[in-house]
């Protein structure tokens, strides 16, 4: 044969088994969470107390029953999606406000934007520390010190049962807006000038472009950010584990902190799991619709 | 006409000026407090005129105060040496299982394929602690409790969805005909993995790489509870400056500046890369 | 250096079936194009050579020996891609050299460097061996493609649509050039187009392919002066060929092409014979009709009007109708006419065509 052909020649079937073989660590990775994660499901027909290992019974429905039965459950309940929700609404304005006042390039974006993603890359608990320090009660704290140069009378921020879930709001703002603002940025740099140009030509105004095309356009955007932040948020545990770990007088249990303490304060690793496995069934659903929504989304 | 546009841009900067404040503001004051003395770092009101000094960090790397007894945490270096191994463990680990996990579901096309990749993606958005938990008691049996390497398996749950979700994106982006190019000009499909896709995906995997490891940094709770004395990390070892009766804040504040200041140098060399990883969502379409 | 042949391939796509039956010989050393619009499967075809589409049903023998069941990189072919598809990470040299280097060849690095630089200077393109793809022009681009797959000196040469992406001038010097290449460098080359007259000017034999079947294989003077369908005639050619409806009659015992009142004498045949009463086509191209003022003396013609006419600077395309049809004229003649002034159409009989109106098939092609 001349010219240079390959000098190993022998015949081979497609490799048919080559995408499973690649996949199969990940798999085993995968396998290596399900199982947890199924024993978890397991556990919560049980009624496993982790101080006595040896006395597990298979219980049925009975710990969601009686849990289901509790005030505590349900207040657990809508305070994660109060959280939650406030939390989403925020972010997604916060971000697109400063997205919108930094679309217009101008020298130093550079520097603003590494400066933008700090809250983001410090780790979670500790940001919430720093907060608790900055919203430590009476005059001691930063804020109502600045506050009191406008009059305002110190508040216990995480002290207060009534301002405890608005501070946790706060922090979480504080760290996750720049995710939204990083995603809306990125969308609104983005976007095509055509419409836009069209547009003035038209004679429209900037809030008709902003509702009819900007808006319109930034779609994915916003359920993009949506998902992953109302996911994030229904399961928050970090922030509220370092500051008022469910506290005062319950105005800021959640149900995975709710979860926590069943396990690990009480022992109660089978009521522990149920809440888990509601959270996890409220997080699936919305995860499911979101990105399914996303896909939509994206087709247009 | 002017003056409003002036107007306009005025309460353009302001409104940035705000929000910066906003988003900074903390972290200089805790900065300051890090180099506050005992006396200053609990002072009532607040103090923001003090003069510096250096003996939080000394206390929390070295041992020596010059006023306080109590200094807890000579330990520190050991909880960020641990946090680097662990996140750089995990990142590892992640990249060996992922990268091929993502090549296959970009190329090829097989059965479940799409409900393999929405397994993997859903882990993302599972409560951690519902795996944390029994992975404890699994743990326990298994001995992996506070060990190094249990803890790199349980976190490829924080850093593992992402990565295949987002590798598999830049290799779904690199066109087919390249791969078959290579193909027809005699590479099998390893040596064109290899020289072709890899190389190509190159941006995407710094990118990836650093985010994981960023999130592998940051994480706490799989490290309260599934580590312990051994393999205590940054994050557990910080709450410890707050105990019940007493709160080192001047050397929590420290600490939290040494945990962060890798972070913050990472953010302003690489921010390019962070971007591009987070926004990849959103661009895509 | 090796002859192809198709047996029977059958390509799916799910239910989409995107060759049907095909069944082909290409000689050795031929240079072997496919015609067809988007869609008619040719990329697939090549394809399916090259290694990178399976192959449903069928065999594919190269040199007599079956490959639809060896890898790309096991079979002697190289490809240049409709889209170039360089790698866009390496530079020009390394994207020539890159078949070189696979690891099966195990040739050496010097070798390599000879045979890069002497592909690169017949093409032209060795003062950009450092630079990436993206510094490139398209016409420079596809130079690279050309040389990355010529630099092995492949058993099968596979092109797909290579000059379709480059602009008309571009089009017609790489065409020209292609063709001298072509002796040097004497690989058998399937040549894949969409462009009648590039398959013209350049095959040695051209297959015309429709939705996934082959409808004929001959060299270019035989698809177009006996095309053996109308499909067949009506892809080569622009303006295309003129069809006018009408049917088989006998008038005084001799075959005529009836359509309305008009006779067209036809020449006696028992083929045509037997067809007398089906429903036909008149087929005539653009370049063979005649356009007179006055009745012209020769039972070839029809009368007609003009519709609109272009004066090109060296010719002339004159739309005329034709009973009910829109007839395309083509004339070096610099006669102006006027909007529906009355003409006539005329032509030469042996330039006359009929094909069946349902099947499509040739009754009467050039020479009859």
């Amino acid at each position: 044969m001349t010219g240079y052909a390959l000098r190993t020649q022998s015949p081979n079937p497609p490799h048919r088994s080559l995408p499973y073989l690649l996949t199969l660590p990940a798999l085993l990775a995968l396998i290596g969470i399900l199982y947890p994660f199924v024993l978890g499901v397991y556990y919560t027909f049980t009624n496993y107390i982790l101080t006595e290992p040896g006395n597990i019974r298979f219980v049925g429905l009975t710990n969601y029953i009686e849990i289901f039965k509790t005030l505590d459950f349900w207040k657990a309940f809508s305070l994660t999606f109060v959280f939650a929700g406030s939390v989403v609404i925020i972010e997604l304005a916060l971000g697109l406000g400063v997205a919108l006042l930094l679309k217009d390039a101008f020298p130093g974006v550079r520097i603003l934007r590494s400066l933008l993603i700090i809250p983001m890359m410090i780790p979670p608990i500790v940001s919430a520390l720093m907060w608790k320090v900055i919203l430590l009660p009476t005059d001691q704290g930063v804020l109502n010190h600045i506050l009191s140069f406008v009059r305002f009378p110190p508040i216990a921020w995480l002290g207060d049962s009534a301002t405890a879930l608005l501070s946790l709001i706060i922090i979480d703002v504080w760290i996750y807006s720049p995710f939204a603002i990083l995603i809306f940025l990125a969308g609104l740099q983005s976007l095509p000038k055509e419409p836009y140009e069209a547009a003035k030509v038209d004679g429209a105004s900037g809030w008709f472009m902003f509702r009819k095309l900007t808006l319109p356009l930034l779609t994915p955007c916003i359920v993009l950010v949506t998902l992953f932040r109302l996911i994030d948020s229904l399961k928050v545990f970090d922030i509220i584990y370092a500051t008022t770990k469910g506290g005062p007088a319950g105005a800021t249990v959640t149900l995975h902190i709710q979860s926590y303490f069943e396990a690990i304060r009480w022992f109660r690793m089978g009521r522990g799991m149920v809440y888990l496995f509601v959270l996890w069934f409220l997080c699936f659903i919305f995860s499911k619709a979101l990105s399914r929504l996303w896909t939509k989304v994206l087709m247009r | 006409m002017r003056t409003s546009h002036l107007f306009i841009r005025v309460l353009k900067i302001l409104g940035l000026g705000a929000y910066f404040t906003f988003a900074l503001g903390p972290i200089i004051w805790i900065a300051m407090m890090s180099l506050k003395n005992s006396n200053d770092v609990i002072a009532s009101p607040p103090k923001f005129v003090f003069t510096p000094t250096l003996e939080n960090y000394k206390a929390i790397t070295v041992g020596q105060h010059a006023q306080h007894v109590e200094t807890l945490r000579p330990d520190y270096p050991k909880y960020f040496l641990n946090t680097l191994i662990i996140a750089s463990a995990t990142v590892v680990v992640s990249l060996l299982l992922g990268t091929f996990a993502a090549y296959s579901l970009a190329r090829f096309s097989f059965r479940f394929k799409e409900d393999i990749a929405f397994t993997f993606l859903s882990f993302r958005f599972a409560p951690e602690l519902m795996v944390i938990l029994p992975l404890y008691i699994v743990f326990q049996k298994t001995g992996l409790n506070d060990s190094y390497s249990g803890l790199t398996a349980a976190y490829q749950l924080v850093t593992l969805p992402f990565l295949i979700w987002v590798l598999r994106g830049f290799f779904e982006d690199i066109p087919r005909e390249i791969e078959q190019a290579a193909r027809v000009d005699g590479y099998t499909w390893w040596g064109v993995f290899r020289k072709i896709s890899l190389p190509l995906v190159k941006p995407g995997v710094a990118a990836v790489v650093i985010l994981s490891f960023i999130f592998a940094w940051n994480n706490f709770i799989f490290s309260m509870i599934l580590g312990g004395e051994r393999t205590q990390t940054i994050t557990l070892g910080i709450l410890g400056f707050i105990g019940y009766e007493r709160v080192l804040w001047g050397q929590m504040a420290a600490a939290t500046m040494i945990c962060v200041i890798p972070e913050l140098i990472l953010a302003f060399f690489v921010q390019n890369y962070i971007v591009r990883g987070l926004t990849f969502g959103a661009v895509k379409g | 250096m090796a002859d192809i042949v198709f047996q029977h391939v059958r390509k799916c796509y799910g239910d989409h079936e995107a060759i049907r039956d095909l069944s082909l010989e290409i000689r050795d050393r031929e240079f072997f194009v496919i015609l067809g619009e988007s869609g008619a499967g040719k990329t697939t075809t090549l394809k399916m050579i090259a290694g990178v589409e399976s192959v449903t049903s069928g065999t594919i023998l190269l040199n007599g020996r079956p490959i639809e069941n060896l890898t790309p990189e096991e079979r002697d072919c190289a490809m240049v891609f409709e889209t170039y598809a360089l790698y866009p990470h390496m530079s020009v040299y390394e994207n020539i050299a890159f078949p070189l280097r696979a690891p099966g060849r195990r040739i050496p690095e010097n070798q390599v460097e000879q045979a890069v630089l002497r592909v690169a200077r017949i093409l032209g393109i060795d003062p950009f061996l450092d630079r990436r793809p993206a510094a490139l022009s398209g016409g420079q681009r596809q130079r690279v493609a050309l040389g990355r797959a010529l630099v092995r000196r492949p058993a099968v040469l596979l092109m797909d649509e290579p000059l379709s992406h480059l602009d008309a001038r571009l089009r017609n010097e790489m065409r020209t050039e292609i063709k001298a290449m072509r002796e040097s460098f004497g690989t058998t080359i399937v040549y894949v187009t969409h462009d009648y007259s590039e398959a013209l000017a350049l095959g040695d034999r051209i297959a015309i392919l429709h939705q996934g079947s082959i409808e004929q294989v001959g060299t270019p003077s035989q698809v177009f002066r006996r095309p053996v369908n109308r499909l067949v005639a009506e892809s080569l050619g622009d303006p295309p060929m003129n069809f006018l409806a009408g049917t088989i009659a006998l008038d005084q015992n001799r075959a005529v092409f009836a359509t309305g009142d008009m006779r067209i004498p036809l020449p006696d045949g028992p083929r045509l014979r037997r067809c007398v009463g089906k429903e036909v086509y008149l087929g005539l191209r653009p370049q063979h009709i005649r356009l007179e003022r006055h009745r012209p003396d020769t039972l070839f013609s029809l009368p007609s009007k003009l519709f609109v006419q272009e004066l090109l600077g060296d010719h002339t395309v004159a739309s005329v109708s034709v009973k009910d049809r829109l007839f395309t004229v083509l004339g070096k003649t610099d006669q102006a006419y006027s909007i529906d002034e009355h003409l006539y159409v005329t032509w030469a009989p042996e330039h006359m065509y009929l094909f069946l109106e349902n099947t499509g098939e040739t009754l009467l092609a050039e020479g009859d």
